[in-house]
């Protein structure tokens, strides 16, 4: 066993990593996947819309990005690139099985069921329908979007993504980015209108 | 115009980031002109605000099962890398290292003639009734023995069915009823079990696994015929592209069956040399090779349809792949899959 194989990953940055596995460090990939599974899992929710698509797609991603590793290139960031990845397979997925499943996150979680969203812990029952109900109309909202306002609103809402950030990882400029942007919480007002809320 | 469109950028930008001066006042003043996109502005804000941002949790850790995938693949020619098969291919791609699958996560040792081996731990808890029959079963099968590795396991699941890693036993049975004896009205209930009983377990096999589930699924409505046809095309030492072509036309209902057929001819024309197995699109040349030795018109089809489904699935060239699902348009049996295929790219390209 040489002296990569007993190093400590869990202290390194996700480029340090990506670079050790692209030298064909498994366990620099570990590490990686144990820190970015669920982002990546969060991502593919919101495309697939569902549970069990979302696990075979994060699963998938988690794969072909080991594989496509040789195709990072170190001046962009790793995480960046994976949620780019994320994201097309994600689309990819979705026009191969055209499956289309009426399932939300909401109603995956039994109440009591180990795993639950953590609101439920601590929200008032009112508060949690309402938010559940919002959630629902959220998710049925974004399937709305075309593919590239949902890239864009999916990495800035939900992943935090700076705008020049998410120019790099779709590979377009940021005055494209923040059309995008626009268009997709202007189009996301209008499929939530029905909820009062905004 | 233009300058709209920049305001409705910085409107976009100032939800999430703050603006330079310079944006700031440009936008500022571009609102003050404009009231209604002021009012938009706040109603936007509210959409922001109001759109919760909290994750969808992952109960489960997927790294075991990205490690088996990887681990697969390591196992595989230097050109299967390359593909990247639709689910339903997938499942022919695997079938030779199917077991290899669940019997990994049975030894705990890394494979010693692969650099950088993935050091796997035993999928079982010490404890669990299950980890000796699992430890034996995978011992028979490696040793080649899969009738007994099949009928020791499949005896321990029946005495603890909620062993903690039943599902795993259970999926094991099914690769082996599959992949190494060929039993496959036992792997279709096999794979049932393990949908209907052991869900949790499904959600983390690999999805070119779980597509097996659907490729049983249409072979049973032929009382398995199709794919016992197939494995014996695949067998056949005399002309194998003959045999290969006859299961494709045999079986016009059978889409799976079918497609394995037609990606099985073009592992052989890669086999045969015909083709560079370094090229990147060795698959899709192979393809073609076949094709233009293939006399049989539905065949040909077949032959463009799977070019087309490459085309869209791994090397993203749609107007490739519109071009062969067209070609594969011409045969009445190939017409309801390109027709969907067609539909597919159509609304893709709209979106």
């Amino acid at each position: 066993m040489n002296d990569d194989a007993n190093r400590d990953w869990t202290a390194q940055d996700d480029d340090t990593l990506a670079l050790a596995v692209k030298a064909g460090e498994q366990a620099a990939y570990d590490e990686l996947v144990r820190r970015h599974q669920a982002r990546v899992y969060a991502v593919a929710y919101r495309f697939a819309s569902n549970r069990e698509d979302a696990l075979d797609i994060a699963q998938e991603v988690l794969f072909k990005a080991y594989r496509k590793i040789g195709s990072w290139e170190p001046r962009n960031g790793f995480v960046p690139w994976l949620m780019r990845v994320t994201a097309n397979h994600a689309i990819d997925h979705l026009r191969r099985t055209r499956r289309r499943r009426t399932t939300r996150l909401t109603d995956e979680y039994p109440d009591g069921e180990a795993g639950a969203p953590s609101e439920r812990r601590y929200a008032q029952p009112e508060a949690t329908a309402r938010a559940e109900e919002i959630g629902r109309h959220v998710q049925r909202a974004l399937e709305a979007l075309s593919r590239t306002q949902r890239e864009v609103f999916v990495l800035r809402h939900y992943e935090g993504f700076q705008l020049a950030e998410i120019a790099e990882a779709l590979g377009c400029s940021i005055g494209s980015v923040k059309v995008h942007l626009f268009r997709a919480v202007r189009k996301l007002r209008q499929e939530l209108k029905d909820i009062g809320r905004f | 115009m233009l300058r709209r469109r920049k305001a409705e950028g910085l409107m976009a930008q100032a939800l999430y980031e703050p603006l330079s001066e310079h944006d700031a006042a440009f936008l500022e003043a571009y609102l003050h002109e404009h009231p209604a996109a002021r009012e938009e502005m706040d109603a936007l804000r509210r959409v922001v605000a109001g759109v919760p941002a909290e994750r969808p949790p992952l109960n489960t850790d997927l790294l075991p099962a990205v490690r088996v995938r990887i681990e697969e693949e390591a196992r595989t020619p230097e050109w299967r890398p390359r593909f990247r098969l639709s689910p339903a291919l997938a499942t022919v791609a695997v079938l030779a290292m199917a077991v290899g699958l669940v019997v990994l996560k049975v030894h705990d040792t890394p494979d010693p003639g692969r650099p950088g081996g993935i050091a796997t731990g035993p999928a079982v808890a010490g404890g669990s009734p299950l980890a000796a029959a699992l430890t034996q079963t995978g011992a028979l099968v490696e040793a080649g023995n899969y009738a007994d590795a099949y009928k020791t396991l499949s005896g321990a699941l029946e005495r603890f069915p909620d062993a903690p890693d039943a599902g795993d036993a259970q999926m094991l049975l099914a690769d082996i009823a599959f992949a190494r004896l060929h039993w496959y009205e036992q792997a279709h209930s096999d794979y049932e079990r393990l949908f209907q009983e052991y869900h949790q377990t499904w959600l983390g096999t690999p999805a070119h696994v779980r597509d097996r589930r659907d490729l049983l699924a249409e072979a049973r409505l032929v009382q398995f015929r199709s794919l016992q046809d197939l494995d014996a095309a695949r067998a056949n030492k005399l002309d194998p592209m003959a045999a290969l072509a006859r299961v494709i036309v045999t079986y016009p209902d059978q889409a799976y069956v079918r497609s394995q057929a037609a990606m099985e001819m073009a592992r052989r024309t890669i086999e045969s040399g015909a083709v560079d197995p370094a090229s990147p699109d060795a698959l899709v040349q192979a393809l073609r090779h076949a094709q233009h030795q293939a006399t049989d018109p539905m065949v040909v089809a077949q032959l463009s349809y799977q070019m087309g489904h490459l085309y869209e699935s791994e090397y993203r060239e749609f107007d490739k792949a519109r071009e062969a699902f067209l070609q594969a348009l011409q045969h009445p049996a190939l017409q309801p899959q390109a027709r969907s295929a067609l539909a597919r790219l159509d609304a893709a390209a709209a979106q």
